[in-house]
């Protein structure tokens, strides 16, 4: 018989056929209580004395305050406390770590912005070119309306007010300043090589 | 004073666990000479034999010896490591018979019977063993933990980590798959 000897009622039928293999189980159990071995709580000390005491888990220290009675309400507030800079800890990381690597790839979005004043003084350059081509492009103000007009306008857009329109298209997106804007906005290797540049 | 406490078995598992946490070895001893006959026992149910018992049985309680700081005190401190001694029992037995099924040098329970009686019984405990070991997990981990290893069902809820009626399910279920395997041994 075993320390607790089996009751069809802890599988909640009422048995039937299974008391044949129950019974059968218990038999077993009861034949094989033999002898214990001696010596074996010695032997296993033996082997335990040349173990390095051993540490407790990770899940089971998070674990114990919550399974513990009493005893384990500091350890409770401690594991709360742990939980909260671990997980403000994560979030920190997570977002230096998508700072670095803004500044490692994608400098686009913040660097753009800044850029696009520094840029914006290509009218600064347009100027520089409207010299040179004001005076010789002077005489063929007809030609700005042309199709030429967009990319040369910009020479005579200085000279002539009413088109200055298309030199500040120019400005805000139009195209000359455009390509450079455009790659700073979207494409990653024009903003990439401003970036290295600077 | 605490050292006295788990001699006489007033410190619960808890504290038990500390102690050997804490280095205190004398702690471990208190829990091997408090459950080693049933662990031994469970061993020599599910492998037949008194030195592959013995041999299982200590391993298993350096296994527990050295995880125990895994412990999460879920269930009793004697579920957590007959859990740990079925396993290692089973797994040697599935490494005994890739090698070579032996049969048992004597039949366990009947010492000095008359050769046949003996010879029979021997093979009504050999037949039992295989069946346990032939089930599926987790059924044969239910009834060996039931049957070999003596624990209650709420203690098997507790140290698997089981709801006890999922528990409930598995034995019975366990002991129905048994039937066909047992069925002619128990008819005979």
């Amino acid at each position: 018989m075993t320390r607790r000897p089996f009751d069809p009622r802890e599988t909640g039928s009422a048995g039937g056929d299974l008391d044949q293999i129950t019974d059968e189980l218990e038999r077993y159990a009861h034949l094989t209580e033999g002898e214990m071995p001696h010596g074996l709580a010695d032997r296993v000390m033996a082997r335990v004395a040349e173990e390095p005491t051993p540490r407790r888990g990770l899940l089971a220290w998070l674990l114990a305050p919550f399974v513990a009675g009493p005893g384990g309400a500091a350890q409770l507030v401690l594991v709360a406390g742990t939980m909260a800079l671990a997980v403000l800890a994560v979030v920190l990381a997570g977002q230096l770590g998508e700072l670095f690597d803004n500044r490692q790839t994608g400098t686009s979005p913040s660097p753009t912005v800044l850029e696009s004043p520094s840029l914006s003084p290509t009218p600064s350059l347009s100027p520089s070119l409207t010299p040179s081509p004001s005076p010789s492009l002077a005489p063929t103000p007809s030609p700005s309306p042309s199709s030429v007009a967009p990319v040369v306008t910009p020479g005579p857009s200085d000279d002539d007010e009413p088109e200055t329109p298309e030199p500040t298209d120019d400005d805000d997106g139009g195209d000359e300043t455009p390509e450079p804007s455009d790659d700073d906005n979207s494409g990653p290797g024009g903003g990439g090589g401003d970036d290295d540049s600077d | 004073m605490a050292q006295l406490a788990w001699h006489d078995g007033a410190v619960d598992d808890h504290g038990l666990v500390a102690a050997v946490l804490a280095g205190e070895r004398d702690a471990f001893r208190s829990l091997v000479e408090r459950e080693q006959g049933a662990v031994y026992r469970a061993c020599l149910r599910i492998l037949g034999r008194p030195h592959d018992a013995e041999d299982v049985a200590q391993e298993s309680f350096m296994m527990a010896y050295r995880s125990i700081g895994s412990y999460r005190g879920e269930g009793s401190l004697g579920g957590w490591l007959m859990r740990i001694a079925t396993r290692q029992a089973f797994r040697r037995l599935g490494q005994r018979r890739d090698a070579a099924e032996l049969p048992p040098e004597l039949p366990i329970g009947a010492p000095g019977a008359d050769p046949l009686a003996a010879m029979l019984a021997g093979e009504r405990e050999r037949a039992v063993r295989l069946a346990v070991a032939a089930l599926g997990e987790p059924y044969r981990e239910v009834v060996a933990l039931r049957f070999f290893g003596e624990l209650s069902l709420d203690e098997i809820a507790a140290a698997t980590g089981r709801p006890l009626n999922t528990v409930k399910t598995h034995l019975r279920r366990g002991l129905e798959r048994l039937r066909p395997l047992l069925g002619s041994e128990v008819a005979a």
